[in-house]
């Protein structure tokens, strides 16, 4: 009770504390409930399947990450589902035709460019899914297909449907509100290349352990490749293995967002509770002598802490909750979620955020508690009594270690790639911002005693920093902190678009590309042939797709230029000392499509626009032949005449780009993302940087309103004693920035060292050099300055208000 | 039952037994002698006022008897305990049990009510005591219906009869007072000087106040003289001396002139 008495009283001192962590847990809240909305998931069109069956593992594609599996025959997987089908446990098994599809109303594109998995699906994959039909029903015949209500059709319209080989002219037979567009089982068994899962839904009333049981069995006894079987037993294997929303670069946002409120907010609570402890020493020392221990003090401050804490946190949590629905709103419009996220969590993110708020308030307060617990009794009696208070030891201890960590940190940029390096840089600038901050009290005295001049201001400003240099570190972090996020974030947005747009053009020949109108990716071969004719020599076109060889996969291009003879391969000298294969040899191989064969390979080294990821390259037809389903990924040449061009591709869903645009939007979009990160957390960071020096200065002013009384009556100017404030907020303001962009830089130079060998190896490492954007740090700089400025004079005008005696007797 | 305690109790009749206090300061690199081989007997139920000039030691030495601060050297030993070997926390407890404390001025937790503060000690130590003890010891400051006003609602003087309140609730062996009436006008003053009068007289606690203030001295029944950091002299009325301003005033001068 006498906490929460405490606490009221104080309410308007702590105020800056309270804000501070109540925006902190509100965005923790909200950005916890973006990222447990945004998990992994199965789709819509897999959640009503009771297992989803899919091949063995094969190996990964050229970026190193991306899994790929093994695929069945059509004939294989139609055995296979038969089988199950025939059980009286199932339902109905579905072996699933998917196909890249495009649905045009003459030459306009229907539906958006699709992320994840291709859109085109056989109509029995309808009973895998969630998904309702709003209107009409399943396609008969051959020419009746099944839209997505985002394509804005209605029952009855007709639409011509694109496949990468064929194009039919279809009725809309009905509406869903899923995302695929269903066609016909038998021109999907068609146009699919092989079949790559097979769901099973169980017959009402059989459990899930039952059907995991019956699954594994059949497919324990199937032909083909082995199989592996995803259940509800195990949810979250299920989920990460079929989920398709691409959340990753959002949830990396919010992690970050959310790990740097904590931080911040623990200065600031830290801050707020420390000058609290100072403000209060005689009260403190009161309770000392009417019989508080120091553990009472300790625990009575950590109380008041964890009160203020807990009413910050609820309060940050009902705003973050709203402030999901607007986050993820504009996550999802800036493409860093899927279109399809929506708010599916709450209770989780809520309990989570919470507790951090109110550890993270315990954990500000645990030095400041320290101090109050120290407090001497006798302090009740002799308040006059300055300290001159040694270091304690601690400090160094902590400033050495978070040193040492830092350093760390920067070896781990040097050896890091690109992701980590970025995370890592980071890292090294915020552990040596701690270093700084716990340091300061110790080398903030001493740098302002480098200031020269002996003006009386100057003299005053030494012996101010040498009694206060506590209040002056504090004062000071806040600057050190943004500076430090400023320089860190934005020069690794811009060293890292330096790099990005200097060393990663790439090799693509011609100066034109076929796109989609809308930016997505993918060719008819219609599209491909109407190109050919269009162009100036031979079009280099990308088929991406790829073989097994006993088992592995190897990926796989099919071209047009450059391409080998029909009906042979061409490996790369990489992948044929890989399997051993000479020139000549005439290997065994699995096409896309399941199906074996055999190719006469050649060797001999790929052109540079292949060379970083194809590892065999076939024949545009021989690859056609395998792999039916999948459209062209790109296509550039140069043209004769790409308005004409674009004019007959434009029933194809395809226009002409050319490549340098295309590349330079590339670039763009990749450092838009990079950079909006930076203002994101600059944003932040500076709207902190605002609440703690106001915070911080306000209480420290009114802390020294007895000195500044005290100036006052012996004849100092009201204007003398605010350019005395101003002088004194400025310099430490400004010595905040130096170290900041200080010890950004560490970081910085591990990134460019990180990045040398990011980029295409056959140039050797790549020169990266540090990039500054230095009229926004200017920026940063200037508005860090006048917030510290108008935080020390705002309540220091409104404290000499007050007549010079009047503030000498006010009780201290 | 500590047998041995209820002994000693019993054959000293005395609150409080300090023997040559020693207690050294330094400040601005030269060493001060604050007491100086100090020791004093303090009979219980009695109310002694310690004088002396600025920079006696009679702060010290009240400071050093209720264990708000340590002493250099010497012993220590309120309602029979010793404090030379009691560590803080020890120290703490006891002091909230055996000692109540009236300042100068700065008695009172600003954010809690009269009441609250009458029962900050008792509610520290966990006591029994509730409200009700409370409202009933500001009654015998004349406060009961100040009861749930706030420190900066009260007077100077009603602050002090406040903290008077507080230091008798928990019936503590010393009352200690530092120039109780130093920041308070005539008239105030001689009220809350009656207070800790009745506080020896009908609650036959034990007052120890430390002042420069002839008419304080005036109101005790013993007055000890302290002197670099000695007691160098003393007027005990039950000794026959007399105890008036007046006489003390003159006792004083001869101190300072000394």
């Amino acid at each position: 009770m006498i906490t929460l008495s405490m606490v009221r009283h104080r309410m308007r001192a702590i105020l800056g504390g309270f804000v501070a962590l109540t925006l902190a847990v509100a965005l923790l809240t909200a950005s916890a409930i973006v990222i447990a909305s945004s998990l992994p998931a199965v789709p819509p069109r897999y959640e009503r399947a009771d297992a989803l069956v899919v091949p063995e593992e094969a190996g990964t594609r050229s970026d190193d990450v991306t899994v790929v599996r093994a695929v069945w025959t059509g004939a294989e997987a139609d055995s296979l589902a038969g089988e199950l089908t025939r059980s009286e446990e199932v339902a109905v098994a579905v072996a699933e035709r998917r196909f890249d599809v495009r649905v045009m109303d003459g030459d306009r594109v229907l539906g958006d460019a699709a992320d994840g998995a291709p859109g085109g699906a056989g109509w029995s994959s309808f009973a895998l899914g969630s998904t309702a039909l709003l209107e009409g029903g399943a396609p008969s015949g051959a020419a009746e297909v099944v839209l997505p209500r985002s394509y804005g059709r209605a029952v009855g319209d007709t639409v011509t449907v694109l496949t990468a080989g064929a194009e039919w002219t279809m009725t809309v037979s009905g509406v869903t509100d899923g995302q695929d567009v269903l066609v016909p089982d038998p021109l999907a068994g068609e146009t699919a290349t092989g079949v790559s899962v097979i769901g099973v839904v169980a017959a009402p009333g059989v459990g899930t352990a039952a059907v995991d049981d019956l699954v594994r069995s059949a497919v324990r006894d199937s032909a083909g490749p082995t199989a592996e079987v995803f259940t509800g037993t195990d949810q979250g294997a299920m989920d990460a293995e079929f989920d398709d929303s691409g959340n990753w670069v959002g949830t990396q946002l919010l992690i970050l967002v959310g790990a740097l409120s904590v931080f911040v907010s623990v200065f600031v609570v830290g801050t707020t509770f420390t000058f609290q402890v100072a403000v209060r020493r005689r009260e403190l020392a009161l309770l000392r002598a009417v019989g508080a221990t120091p553990g009472q003090v300790r625990r009575m401050l950590l109380g008041e802490a964890a009160v203020v804490g807990a009413a910050a946190s609820l309060v940050g949590a009902v705003l973050g909750v709203g402030g999901a629905f607007l986050l993820g709103g504009w996550m999802v419009d800036l493409d860093l979620l899927s279109r399809h996220w929506e708010v599916r969590s709450v209770a989780l993110p809520v309990a989570v955020s919470v507790p951090i708020g109110v550890v993270t308030a315990v954990t500000g307060v645990l030095s400041a508690s320290r101090r109050g617990a120290a407090v001497a009794p006798l302090e009740a009696l002799r308040p006059e009594n300055t300290r001159a208070e040694a270091v304690p030891r601690w400090r160094l201890w902590v400033a050495g270690t978070a040193a040492v960590l830092g350093a760390v940190f920067a070896v781990a940029t040097v050896r890091g790639d690109m992701e980590q390096a970025v995370s890592y840089a980071l890292g090294t600038a915020l552990a040596l911002v701690v270093a700084l901050a716990v340091a300061a009290p110790v080398y903030l005295p001493r740098l302002v005693g480098l200031l020269p001049g002996r003006s009386p201001l100057s003299d005053l400003l030494r012996s101010e920093a040498r009694a206060g240099a506590r209040r002056l570190a504090s004062t000071m972090l806040p600057a050190l902190l943004i500076s430090a996020l400023a320089v860190t974030m934005l020069g690794q947005a811009d060293t890292l678009g330096g790099a990005i747009d200097e060393h990663s053009r790439g090799d693509i020949p011609g100066e034109a590309m076929v796109t989609r109108p809308d930016g997505g990716n993918g060719l008819t071969d219609l599209a491909l042939e109407r190109t050919r004719e269009h162009a100036q020599g031979e079009v280099h076109s990308t088929l991406s797709t790829g073989v097994y060889v006993d088992g592995n996969w190897v990926e796989a291009v099919g071209l047009h230029r450059n391409a080998p003879p029909a009906g042979t391969a061409w490996a790369s000298p990489a992948t044929a000392a890989e399997f051993g294969w000479e020139e000549d040899d005439t290997v065994d191989l699995t096409w896309r499509d399941g199906t074996t064969g055999r190719v006469t390979v050649t060797v001999g080294p790929f052109p540079p626009e292949l060379e970083m990821w194809a590892e065999l390259a076939l024949p545009h037809d021989l690859a056609r032949e395998h792999d039916p389903g999948t459209f062209t990924t790109a296509a550039s040449f140069d043209p004769l005449d790409a308005d004409a061009l674009s004019a007959v591709l434009a029933d194809q869903g395809s226009e002409v780009v050319s490549t340098s645009r295309l590349i330079d939007e590339g670039v763009a979009a990749e450092m838009r993302l990079v950079r909006l990160f930076a203002v994101i957390i600059l944003v932040l960071s500076l709207g902190y940087t605002a609440i703690s020096l106001a915070n911080s200065l306000s209480l420290s002013t009114s802390a020294r309103r007895r000195d500044l009384a005290l100036l006052r009556v012996t004849g100092v100017h009201r204007r003398q004693v605010l350019v005395l404030l101003t002088a004194e907020s400025a310099l430490v303001g400004a010595i905040g920035l130096a170290l900041g962009a200080l010890i950004s830089l560490p970081g910085l130079f591990a990134l460019t060292w990180s990045l040398r060998d990011e980029f295409d190896p056959r140039r050797g490492p790549a020169e990266v050099a540090v990039q500054l954007p230095w009229a926004d740090l200017g920026a940063v700089s200037a508005a860090c300055l006048v917030i510290g400025v108008l935080a020390a004079l705002v309540p220091a005008v409104r404290a000499m208000r007050r007549s010079p005696a009047a503030m000498v007797a006010e009780r201290g | 039952m500590n047998r041995t305690l209820e002994a000693r109790r019993g054959a000293t009749h005395e609150a409080l037994r300090i023997d040559a206090l020693t207690k050294r300061y330094t400040t601005g690199g030269h060493e001060v002698a604050a007491l100086d081989g100090a020791s004093l007997d303090v009979r219980a139920g009695t109310f002694t006022a310690i004088m002396g000039p600025s920079g006696s030691g009679k702060s010290t030495l009240l400071h050093c008897a209720v264990g708000l601060d340590r002493p250099d050297g010497g012993s220590i030993v309120v309602d029979g305990i010793d404090l030379g070997g009691l560590g803080e926390r020890e120290i703490t407890e006891f002091r909230r049990e055996r000692v109540g404390f009236v300042f100068q001025s700065y008695n009172l937790v600003d954010s809690l009510t009269a009441a609250q503060n009458v029962l900050l000690p008792a509610r520290l130590a966990r006591g029994a005591l509730g409200r009700e003890d409370a409202l009933a010891a500001l009654d015998g400051v004349g406060l009961r219906d100040r009861a749930d006003h706030r420190p900066h609602q009260l007077s100077g003087g009603e602050q002090q009869r406040v903290a008077i309140a507080r230091a008798v609730l928990t019936r503590p062996a010393v009352i200690c007072a530092d120039e109780p009436t130093g920041a308070l006008d005539l008239a105030r003053g001689r009220q809350v000087l009656d207070h800790l009068r009745a506080v020896v007289d009908t609650h036959a606690r034990t007052v120890l106040v430390v002042t420069h203030d002839p008419t304080v001295a005036a109101r005790a029944d013993r007055a000890v003289f302290m002197a670099d950091g000695r007691i160098v002299d003393e007027l005990d009325r039950t000794a026959g001396d007399r105890l008036d301003a007046a006489s003390i005033a003159v006792r004083m001068a001869e101190l300072e002139e000394a």
